[in-house]
């Protein structure tokens, strides 16, 4: 019998469109008074996180997981039509519908494209109540120009490929110039602005988010406290190693632990509950869509 | 090499296709594969063939082979015992030993009137009818025997084609890969004798590969009235799982054999015994000693031991072992060593002797075979009923006297044989084999009755049933 | 913290910095992107050290093992490999051998025994991660797909169903990777249903087919498509990888030279490259997958030998003789060990391109009693 429960739901953006979420939470015991939203990183879908999602309902934690709209995923819309703004009206989305379920302010934990909306919907909601981040780009432009091998900001196409998925390039990039999502200097300004602890996860092997962009946006002005953990000889992938994988879910839980003043250190889940889950989810996932 | 099938008497060098063989000496033999017009060849054959030959002439035949057997200038005992060093990795000495084995199975034709009289009740009963008690029984042949023949022990091959001879069955045998040499060696000693006569015609020998078992050999399977089979568990369980329901299905081993050596007796005496019923056959066979439990403090005994084995190393050679066996050999050595278990073994890996405690299960489970002996020191003989059921088919005691005390709780316990040391390959007339008496299991048993003018004992008057009714009176004539 | 702080550097009041050893040489390398493209060279040094850190650890963490190499009078160190003990993987089916405490044990993995008693081996996380690692390397030998790239029909059960049997569970695994489906349900293999959802994969083209199972199962569906006339359009988007042997089907076995062009025409595979065999057993921690060339790369955190058969001394390549491994991915008990397969190593360049240690397992030993009716195990002996 797994010691966590699992349960699909979810919400919608002001225009109707559906978001699907995922909670996971311990089935008994206390659950700690901070719920934590995981925001999956670009082209990812809720079932890679269930690692995640495991090691925090494992230590007391209800965690709550979304897919985007206009993105892989079980919810609204395709990847045709990605935005960055769509995508940080989900996390918005999913961190009020958590907000609003357990009235309790949320922990964000967001991994590469997504940690770039995780500040900026920290610095504009006090529902956020910290950020935890993983090889999370700060500098967008330079970001998807080491992706694609080009520049698209300035050398724009009419469609881009990534992982297989074809993206609208117009409509993307239209977004990105028009709501600012591509300067470091636009990061900076919301890690200014948020005031809440944040701490980011960088690796060493990641060749697509740069440390010194990492170190120049943390440490202008923060406008909390801040913490660069760098993993050595982590990719940007941090799942690849299991090793990485798991030192990170560590770190990120000690620190939620102690942010919830649990003295405890954190504990792993049974392999063999991780494998089920992720079967299960993955399941879901192919069935639907 | 290229080697013949007989059918049904008739040596067959060619069918429309050819298995090759590797043996255990890595040489290859080249044998004619069954084929559809083989299988009706062999299915052909009356079952009847031997049904009304008397059971003199039969042994009378037999002895006239075995008599061949007996010189050692038989053209075809040479060429057997060549061929069980050249394919079979045999030491001479060995090969002569079998051929020798072979000449007294053959020529002891008392010994096949006494197992039917054993076995039977009367050797008549394969003749004639036979009065037992109100009744005359004839015991009839099944018909048509399949003999599935391992390739430890080629004198398997003979006692279980000399069964199914005696009780009037034509066979077909199916010769193992590592020995196709010993049945039709067998076969073609009848042909040498008189081609002609019914108990060479009741003999087949075939070959085909085990656990590749197809639609000929499903009809082979199908059409035969009892099957032998011998030796590893995957041609018992094809047999079993594939014969029709009314076919006896006869299955010898797959066991393993211990022995006990109490306090008493010739220390000297028991190692000497004891070395021949592990070097017989390199401890392949399933009477083979793996391990003996002795009384009392062991290093004399173990001493004893290893100049028994040093003797045995001149008088029956280690065969040669093919890479499975040898690989085999040193695996199980290996996993003794890493449980702490490491013996003494002679230079050649001829022989090893390890000594353990009984109880020390994981060291000394798997047996590596190859002349290995596991020495289990124990304060009483009976200690060897912990380490027996049945899965055991011979314990050997020494000295013999020691089987009277352990008789009963070892028959208890499901094993199959008590035998003096020394003596495990020899299955005296009377004894059981695998639990069974196996001629009983070749022949069908008729019974003709006494008629209704004969009394039945204990009731005075002759069987009228139907006044019985009329008059009601039934209980009367209950004893 | 599980993690080590290395590294704590002074800064601001507000930004905290801290490096953390995240993981070590040996997973570093599993989860590596390269892990068949070094020079042989390269590959031999890492292997020597993996192995090597890896018999420390067990020399320290596993008493049987300690006392065997004691025995054995293993003293060298830094070891030459081929003298380091090797454990019959017998061993495993008589008692359980761990480098760890059984606590840490996540799951006990039992072989399926087509032989006899079976093999009990008991995995931690760690060793677990390693063992799908090294499934995530083996198949880059075939490509390296994304996981919306493929689509994998399996003809075995689901992970639940497997349960502990370890061939099944690991065929079961690759779900983790790629989207799959599971024919084999209460323990029946649905041939027409695999077959139905192989021919509408085909049809639609849009993602790669890899059909996965072990080959008595291939065979069975190879014989409905024989037997139907109609042979799948496979092309060049289809793989077919075998795994686990023939197992109790071993009569029906068939030769590759045989098999992989009945494969190839009744699957309508463009080329034999697409038929594929992976290779593992319960004692190995690691699974070994064919590259186009049908070789079986050996990653460079495992010792592959064969040895010969009375001595167990370790063989030059190319000979034949009885396998052994020394598996440094295994850190819950020692995968040091020689088994019951027969068969060769090669090193050097591959017809694949690839330099490195590649092999071949030709047949499982069959035992004494196997062919005779010596029973060798004591079975019954207690009742």
């Amino acid at each position: 019998m797994t010691r966590v429960s699992f349960e699909q739901h979810e919400t919608h953006l002001a225009d109707g469109r559906r978001i699907a979420i995922w909670t996971t939470a311990p089935r008994e015991g206390p659950v700690h008074p901070m719920p934590l939203v995981v925001g999956a990183g670009f082209a990812r879908r809720m079932h890679h996180f269930s690692p995640v999602a495991m090691w925090g309902a494992h230590n007391g934690f209800f965690v709550v997981r979304y897919d985007p709209v206009n993105h892989v995923g079980i919810s609204d819309g395709e990847m045709w039509n990605f935005t960055l703004s769509e995508s940080c009206e989900s996390l918005r989305a999913a961190v009020d519908w958590t907000y609003e379920r357990t009235g309790q302010a949320v922990a964000v934990v967001a991994t590469s494209l997504t940690a770039r909306m995780a500040y900026q919907v920290a610095a504009e909601t006090d529902r956020v109540a910290r950020v935890i981040t993983a090889v999370g780009v700060v500098h967008v432009q330079r970001t998807l120009a080491k992706v694609f091998g080009q520049d698209y900001a300035t050398d724009p196409v009419p469609l881009a490929v990534f992982e297989g998925k074809e993206i609208n390039g117009p409509r993307f990039l239209a977004d990105a110039h028009e709501k600012n999502w591509w300067s470091l200097a636009s990061t900076i300004h919301f890690l200014q602005r948020a005031r809440q602890p944040i701490t980011t996860f960088i690796g060493t092997e990641d060749d697509w988010v740069d440390p010194a962009d990492v170190n120049a946006a943390f440490s202008d002005a923060p406008g909390g406290p801040r913490r660069i953990l760098s993993l050595e000889r982590a990719p940007h992938d941090l799942s690849r190693d299991p090793a990485v994988a798991r030192t990170f879910f560590l770190l990120m839980l000690e620190e939620l632990l102690a942010a919830c003043d649990v003295t405890t250190k954190p504990v792993d889940p049974p392999f063999e509950a991780l494998m089920e889950q992720s079967l299960v989810e993955r399941r879901i996932q192919r069935g639907d869509k | 090499m290229r080697s013949p099938i007989i059918v049904a008497g008739d040596r067959v060098d060619a069918t429309s296709a050819e298995l090759e063989l590797r043996t255990r000496t890595d040489e290859v033999v080249h044998v004619p594969a069954l084929d559809a017009a083989t299988v009706d060849r062999l299915l052909a054959q009356p079952r009847g063939a031997l049904a009304d030959v008397p059971l003199h002439e039969i042994c009378a035949f037999l002895h006239n082979v075995g008599h061949n057997w007996k010189s050692k200038e038989y053209t075809r005992r040479r060429i057997y015992e060549r061929h069980l060093v050249r394919y079979y990795g045999y030491s001479e000495k060995m090969a002569e030993t079998e051929a020798n084995w072979i000449a007294l199975l053959l020529s002891s034709h008392y010994r096949i009137y006494d197992t039917l009289s054993a076995e039977l009740g009367s050797w008549h009963m394969v003749d004639s009818w036979v009065a037992r008690e109100e009744a005359y029984v004839r015991a009839m042949p099944r018909g048509r025997a399949l003999h599935i023949i391992p390739g430890n022990v080629p004198l398997s091959c003979i006692a279980s084609v000399i069964r199914a001879i005696a009780t009037k069955n034509v066979s077909i045998v199916k010769a193992a890969s590592d020995d196709p040499m010993t049945p039709l060696a067998l076969a073609l000693s009848f042909m040498d004798t008189d081609p002609l006569h019914p108990v060479a015609k009741a003999l087949s020998v075939v070959y085909w590969k085990g656990g590749a078992e197809g639609e000929l050999e499903r009809r082979l399977l199908a059409d035969s009235d009892v099957v032998c089979a011998w030796g590893g568990e995957a041609a018992i369980e094809w047999a079993k799982r594939n014969a029709p329901a009314e076919t006896e299905v006869l299955t010898f081993g797959p066991r393993r054999s211990v022995a006990v050596v109490g306090k008493g007796g010739d220390r000297k005496k028991a190692a000497r015994a004891l070395a021949h019923d592990v070097a017989m056959y390199d401890q392949r066979a399933c009477f083979s000693v793996q391990r003996v439990f002795v009384e009392g403090p062991v290093d004399d005994f173990v001493a004893e031991v290893k100049q028994a084995f040093a003797l045995y190393e001149t008088l029956l050679p280690k065969g040669k072992h093919d890479f499975d066996e040898r690989a085999g050999y040193a695996l199980a050595h290996l996993e003794a060593e890493f449980f702490g278990n490491p013996g003494v073994a002679s230079e050649q890996a001829g022989w090893a002797i390890v000594v353990r405690p009984p109880d020390d299960g994981d060291a000394t489970a798997r047996h590596p075979l190859g002349r290995t002996l596991y020495v289990h020191p124990v304060d009483h003989a009976s200690a060897v009923l912990d380490h027996v059921g049945p899965g055991v088919q011979t314990v050997a005691v020494y000295p013999s006297e020691l089987a009277l005390p352990l008789r009963d709780a070892l028959a208890r316990k499901g094993v199959s044989r008590i035998v003096e040391l020394g003596l495990n390959n020899v299955f005296r007339v009377g004894g059981a084999h695998d639990g069974m008496y196996p001629t009983q299991r070749l022949v069908r048993l008729v019974s003709m009755e006494l008629p209704a003018s004969v009394a039945v004992k204990g009731i005075v008057v002759p069987i009228d049933q139907t006044t019985f009714l009329e008059q009601n009176r039934f209980v009367e004539f209950i004893p | 913290m599980t993690a080590e702080v290395v590294r704590a550097v002074a800064a601001p009041p507000v930004v905290e910095r801290i490096a953390v050893a995240a993981t070590t040489d040996l997973d570093h390398l599993i989860a590596g992107e390269a892990v068949f493209a070094t020079p042989l060279a390269e590959q031999h040094a890492m292997r020597d050290h993996h192995v090597r850190r890896t018999l420390a650890h067990h020399l320290e963490r596993c008493a049987a093992y300690a006392a065997f190499a004691a025995r054995r009078q293993f003293t060298d160190l830094p070891a030459d490999l081929a003298a380091i003990p090797v454990i019959p993987s017998s061993v495993f089916k008589a008692a359980r051998v761990l480098s760890v405490d059984e606590a840490e044990i996540a799951k006990w993995c039992k072989s399926s025994g087509t032989q006899g008693a079976q093999s009990m081996i008991g995995r931690d996380r760690t060793s677990l991660e390693r063992l799908l690692g090294s499934i995530r390397a083996g198949v880059t030998l075939i490509q390296d797909w994304l996981e919306d790239d493929l689509e994998v029909i399996h003809l075995g059960p689901d992970r639940s169903e497997a349960g502990d049997v370890w061939f099944m569970y690991v065929m079961s695994l690759i779900e983790l990777l790629y989207p799959t489906r599971h024919f084999v349900r209460g323990g029946v293999f649905d041939a027409a249903g695999a077959l139905d959802r192989i021919r509408a994969l085909a049809g639609k083209r849009d993602r790669h087919v890899a059909v996965v199972g072990p080959p008595f199962r291939v065979l069975e569906l190879i014989e409905t498509i024989e037997r139907a006339g109609q042979p799948v359009p496979g092309g060049t988007g289809m793989t077919v990888l075998t795994a686990g042997g023939w197992k109790r089907f071993s009569g029906q076995r068939i030769e590759r030279a045989a098999f992989d062009p009945r494969v190839c025409a009744a699957f309508g595979l463009a080329s034999e490259a697409q038929v594929r065999d992976a290779f593992n057993q319960v004692e190995l921690n690691t699974v070994m997958i064919e590259c186009a060339a049908h070789r079986k790369h050996v990653p460079p955190w495992l010792y592959a030998a064969a040895r010969d058969p009375d001595r167990l001394t370790v063989l030059p390549p190319g000979q034949v003789g009885v396998m052994s491994y020394l598996d440094a991915s295994a850190t819950s008990y020692p995968s040091f060990i020689v088994t019951d397969d027969v068969g060769e190593v090669h090193e050097g360049t591959c017809a694949c391109g690839r330099a490195g240690t590649t092999l071949q397992i030709q047949r499982r030993l069959v035992s004494v009693a196997q062919r005779g009716c010596a029973l060798t195990l004591d079975s019954g002996g207690k009742k």
